[in-house]
């Protein structure tokens, strides 16, 4: 089977997934595609219609998750139908951590599939997020002992290449260059 | 002379060894008439004389000079002073004496025409120098080091792991391109230097750009080999989209270089050092998806010249080069695996070679078909190129490892058993 590449960049806020993103994709030629450019705005629409205005509460991540992924995959099958890999930004929360919805996901995809895991310690994640002083992250910043007790810093469970975040995103560029060079299986 | 498209009588089906022999021969003799009497070569019209309306580039007096090596070695009587000829254009006529290197082409007169140098050429002057030194022309070694000092020097980036495209004649402005051909033809060359010098850094350039544009970008790619980068190795998605028949750098993806790389990775697989598990896997990939992308694609015979990212015919003109890189890749797989059906496929485009590229009115073989098979002039003219032809017919007989000029310098002499 050959199969045109989709590298699948997932993390935790502020280890840097888009950075490592626009520097891996233009290498490949490949379509970048992040989940929070693709649908934050219509969830904002969503936000605003519900009430509910933190993007990442659970009723509004939960009334919207599927809908967004599928806004996601649908551009990157369609990409890769036109002959162009893809690198998709996003949490990918469930793909990681279940092998089923790892499965169910990366066979829409119709393509080589590779999971790449950007890690940071806890006390950096903060300082990161603290110092990007996004608005988005006002939450996370007011209260981080929260923050960290609900997010998942749990390596994935199904095969991935792990990186160290606070490499320099070159380093990081290399390291999934070079593990895509390997055969899958 | 016999009819065009039959095969010449006594000489078996097309492919096997006394049918290689014979044309072999026959393209020799016809290329003989390159030579130029200051020295070098010209380039051939299909009538097999040389066109005087044409420039003289680099690269094909390189190649001339590599195939009259080969020959010499293979004992045809007196290649081997055309080689001599050859590396002497090289050495006298082609080189910049202010700023080493060698220009890209001179004009019909002999008169420097394009002063930049180039990667695709100055490997081809490498490719020729180690096979001349191989043959015994004397003249050839201090080409030889002359072509790895500068190569060592300007365009081979130990940091990019692979070689930059071009530079301006006095090497101060670099090409902000990198293209995966150029880089194609240093692998060939760097493993033929390698064979001669015994050095293990040319090996090791060789693997390097390999592991990038196979075993990265190809893999990513469907096993579509990417072509055109930036400057950082950024893909070209849509470079030269409006120049769909350049010679050098079409757009798209070219599965005559698919071929052409599978026969090289088979080659470097089965050279030293250790061979890299990827190797056989990747050249079986770009050998199949190249024929399903190639072959047959307009429903006529042959090869198509190049298809889009996605694996759609863009130019649908047959190649007599892809052609010779087909058979050439599918007998280096058959000789590798074992597989039939590698075999078949040989002997499927050596019937086409025979029916439809090989000129046995004029001489030579026609350079380029339109899809319905007659001759074609839309990105080559005339019969300038032996290189790939000489090639085809020769190294079903050699081993697949070391590269040529190496193994018949090694060949015990005697009749010839190919």
């Amino acid at each position: 089977m050959t199969r045109l590449a989709a590298v699948l960049i997932a993390g935790p806020p502020a280890t840097g997934k888009s950075t490592l993103a626009e520097a891996l994709a233009p290498r490949l030629g490949a379509a970048l595609l992040d989940l929070d450019v693709a649908t934050a705005p219509l969830t904002r629409v969503i936000s605003g219609l519900t009430g509910v205005h933190d993007l990442d509460d659970p009723a509004l991540a939960g009334l919207t998750r599927a809908a967004r992924y599928d806004t996601l995959l649908g551009l990157a099958a369609a990409n890769l139908r036109a002959g162009r890999p893809v690198v998709l930004v996003a949490p990918f929360s469930t793909e990681r951590a279940r092998p089923s919805a790892w499965v169910t996901t990366t066979r829409r995809l119709a393509a080589e599939p590779t999971l790449v895991w950007l890690h940071l310690p806890p006390d950096e994640l903060v300082r990161r997020l603290t110092r990007r002083a996004e608005a988005r992250d006002e939450n996370k910043i007011r209260d981080p002992a929260s923050f960290l007790t609900a997010l998942d810093l749990a390596p994935p469970a199904v095969p991935h290449l792990p990186l160290d975040a606070t490499q320099p995103t070159t380093t990081q560029l290399q390291a999934v260059l070079a593990h895509l060079s390997r055969a899958p299986g | 002379m016999s009819e065009p498209g039959t095969a010449q009588p006594g000489t078996g089906q097309p492919g096997t060894g006394p049918w290689r022999r014979a044309e072999a021969s026959r393209l020799i003799s016809f290329g003989r008439a390159a030579a130029l009497p200051d020295g070098g070569f010209g380039w051939l019209d299909v009538d097999g004389g040389i066109d005087p309306a044409q420039p003289r580039p680099l690269y094909i007096n390189a190649r001339m000079t590599y195939v009259f090596a080969l020959a010499h070695l293979d004992g045809v009587a007196g290649a081997d002073a055309l080689a001599a000829a050859g590396i002497g254009a090289i050495a006298d006529r082609y080189a910049d004496g202010a700023n080493g290197g060698w220009f890209s082409s001179l004009d019909p007169a002999g008169n420097v025409l394009d002063t930049s140098k180039a990667n695709y050429a100055h490997a081809h002057v490498l490719l020729a120098a180690a096979s001349a030194l191989a043959a015994g022309v004397p003249e050839a070694g201090p080409v030889l080091e002359a072509a790895a000092a500068v190569i060592g020097r300007h365009f081979w980036s130990d940091a990019e792991g692979l070689a930059r495209e071009s530079w301006n004649a006095g090497f101060t402005e670099s090409e902000p391109y990198r293209g995966a051909n150029s880089n194609m033809h240093s692998v060939e060359a760097y493993l033929a230097a390698g064979d001669v010098t015994g050095d293990p850094v040319w090996h090791a350039r060789a693997a390097s750009i390999a592991d990038y544009l196979i075993n990265v970008q190809a893999r990513a790619h469907a096993w579509r080999i990417p072509e055109h980068y930036d400057k950082n190795w950024q893909l070209l998605p849509d470079y030269n989209a409006d120049s769909p028949n350049d010679p050098f750098r079409p757009p798209g993806t070219t599965p005559g270089h698919s071929f052409e790389w599978a026969r090289l990775l088979v080659t470097l697989e089965a050279a030293p050092p250790a061979p890299a598990a990827w190797l056989l896997e990747a050249a079986t990939a770009l050998f199949d998806t190249a024929v399903a992308d190639a072959w047959q694609r307009d429903g006529h015979p042959g090869l198509i010249y190049t298809v889009d990212a996605g694996g759609q015919p863009v130019v649908t003109a047959r190649m007599h080069w892809v052609a010779c890189e087909a058979v050439l890749a599918a007998d280096a797989l058959h000789r590798r695996t074992g597989e039939d059906r590698f075999a078949a496929a040989a002997a499927r485009w050596w019937d086409e070679i025979d029916r439809y590229f090989l000129d046995r009115q004029h001489g030579g073989w026609w350079q380029e078909l339109a899809p319905d098979l007659t001759p074609a002039t839309s990105t080559w003219s005339g019969k300038p190129d032996l290189y790939h032809s000489y090639q085809a017919l020769l190294f079903p007989s050699l081993p697949l490892s070391p590269t040529a000029a190496t193994a018949l310098a090694r060949r015990d002499p005697g009749p010839m058993t190919r």
